[in-house]
């Protein structure tokens, strides 16, 4: 370090009060601060921004210390003793041990109260609740699921069509309506029927009055109908019994011909076409909005697997029967499904799910 | 060719898991209860082991399962020996604590006397070793000590074990 003089005495200050100067150095400011007494204040200054080390010492320092392990004094002849009884010496060092055991009978004591050491285990110690240690397995057979399977496709099936079900908000497959029935003989007085007709409509004539059908496709024509006779989608339908005043039934309501005839017409929601791909798709979305209670936005269209299948099949009949059946599924961290358990109050069991190993390639 | 591990790993199974319960519950029960001398924590210790061995079944090689049972006992049992504050410094043994008062009947006796006044490191490793009768090596993995240091202790222990003896039967 260069001297002290007005230029770095600060930093001398600093180490001063910070105890990196060595005596000569001490010295050097105290005489500088002598012959400069206007800097007294700075180096009184630089004393306060010092902290002062505070004096805590941890308590327990002895605990944290460590002894080596090392072989304590030997006697050799114990030493021996002991390598004698853990089986460590070799064939020549054992010849030699024999000779000097049967020549010393102190040594020969010696080794008789190591023999003694070697303990072994009190048999009459048992734990007592090795039961409770156990775990219980249930092993279902492989035809047990396939009936599982097959109970819980009907589950569903009883489910979605059951009077328990509620279908007021159900929606319905375009190729799967519950058409409504029109029976023909019943429109001979048409002011009197307050009734509804739709694409659910289906006509039944019941009679052998001629009865004039006209389309959008066919155009007018008289058709003897007979059986069912269901009203499509888009088509204009004109009903005429006997004497009777046509009776149109018409589907498009923006186009409806201002027809006092016209029967009061319900529009009913248009269901997409393509809006359920498939069977499994339109069952999914409806057990999950309707008996899973997930919410609609959140839910993704999906084929919904068995397990929600099966959820939905035990939420139903704990409904109906008021029990609470469960299952719960446990899943690694990488998703895999590790194992099942099923609660009830007549039946419980957990039954891990084990992968096959990969084989050899 | 490209094995698959679990091939030359025999994982354990359910029943393999039960079958483990009868063949060890005693022999580990006996370990750690001539270890802390508390029936009631070495029952708990057991039910740890198992506990964990249970959560880990599927990932356990089959032929290692005593090692393993073992090696968690004797963790969870120091782990307990820690916690409850029971334990001394291992490596300060009184080699001339050879007070007994007591009245013994016979060596065996004197024996199982004076093994619950070793260190509690020297303690279980001189039984996993005669107990159980694993290696040095064996008895230094599942203790995470080094195979000296489980000589070493194992020495001491015989030393202080019939120094013991050999005083009881001065005074008997």
């Amino acid at each position: 370090m260069n001297r002290i003089d007005k230029n770095n005495y600060e930093a001398y200050f600093l180490d001063y009060h910070e105890g990196r100067l060595n005596s000569e150095e001490e010295q050097s400011v105290m005489t500088f601060i002598q012959d400069n007494p206007e800097c007294f204040d700075v180096f009184e200054d630089y004393q306060a921004l010092v902290l002062p080390i505070p004096d805590i010492k941890y308590p327990n320092k002895s605990e944290l210390f460590r002894t080596e392990v090392s072989m304590p004094a030997v006697d050799e002849w114990e030493y021996l003793c002991v390598a004698f009884i853990e089986g460590d010496l070799s064939d020549k060092e054992l010849d030699n041990f024999e000779k000097e055991r049967l020549s010393d009978p102190e040594k020969e004591k010696t080794l008789n109260t190591f023999l003694a050491t070697k303990s072994s285990p009190d048999e009459s110690i048992h734990y007592e609740q090795k039961a409770e240690l156990k775990k219980k397995v249930v092993l279902i057979p492989r035809w047990i699921y396939g009936a599982v399977s097959a109970a819980a496709i009907l589950v569903l099936g009883w489910i979605i069509f059951s009077p328990f079900g509620d279908k007021t908000d159900i929606p319905q497959m375009a190729d799967e309506k519950n058409r409504e029935i029109i029976y023909i003989d019943k429109l001979a007085h048409p002011g009197k029927y307050d009734r509804i007709a739709s694409l659910d409509t289906k006509i039944k004539h019941l009679s052998n009055s001629s009865v004039t059908f006209l389309d959008n496709q066919a155009g007018l024509s008289d058709k003897g109908l007979s059986g069912d006779n269901p009203i499509e989608r888009e088509s204009y339908v004109m009903l005429a019994l006997g004497s009777q005043k046509p009776i149109t039934i018409h589907t498009v309501p923006s186009e409806m011909p201002p027809s006092s005839s016209v029967f009061a017409f319900r529009s009913i929601p248009s269901v997409e076409e393509d809006e359920y791909q498939t069977f499994f798709a339109f069952s999914g979305d409806l057990i999950r909005k309707q008996i899973l209670k997930q919410d609609p936005a959140l839910v993704e269209k999906s084929r919904f697997s068995l397990w929600e299948l099966a959820d939905a099949g035990l939420e139903k009949l704990s409904n109906i029967f008021g029990t609470n059946a469960d299952i719960e599924r446990e899943y690694s961290e990488s998703g895999d499904l590790l194992a099942v358990s099923f609660e009830s109050a007549l039946i419980g069991f957990n039954t891990p799910i084990r992968k096959k190993s990969a084989q050899i390639d | 060719m490209r094995l698959n591990i679990d091939l030359l790993t025999r994982v354990m199974t359910v029943a393999d898991y039960n079958r483990s319960v009868d063949q060890f519950a005693d022999p580990v029960f006996r370990f750690v209860l001539k270890n802390i001398q508390d029936e009631e924590k070495s029952r708990d210790v057991v039910q740890d082991t198992f506990e964990k061995l249970w959560i880990n079944y599927e990932r356990v090689d089959g032929k290692k399962v005593k090692s393993y049972i073992f090696t968690t006992a004797y963790h969870t049992m120091i782990d307990r020996i820690r916690k409850d504050k029971r334990q001394g410094d291992f490596d300060n043994v009184d080699q001339g604590r050879y007070a007994h008062e007591e009245q013994y009947s016979d060596l065996k006796e004197i024996l199982s006397e004076a093994i619950t006044r070793l260190p509690a490191d020297q303690k279980s490793v001189l039984m996993l070793r005669d107990y159980e009768g694993y290696s040095y090596k064996e008895i230094a993995e599942m203790t995470e000590l080094s195979e000296a240091q489980v000589k070493v202790y194992i020495y001491r222990a015989r030393v202080f074990l019939k120094n013991y003896i050999g005083s009881v039967e001065a005074v008997v």
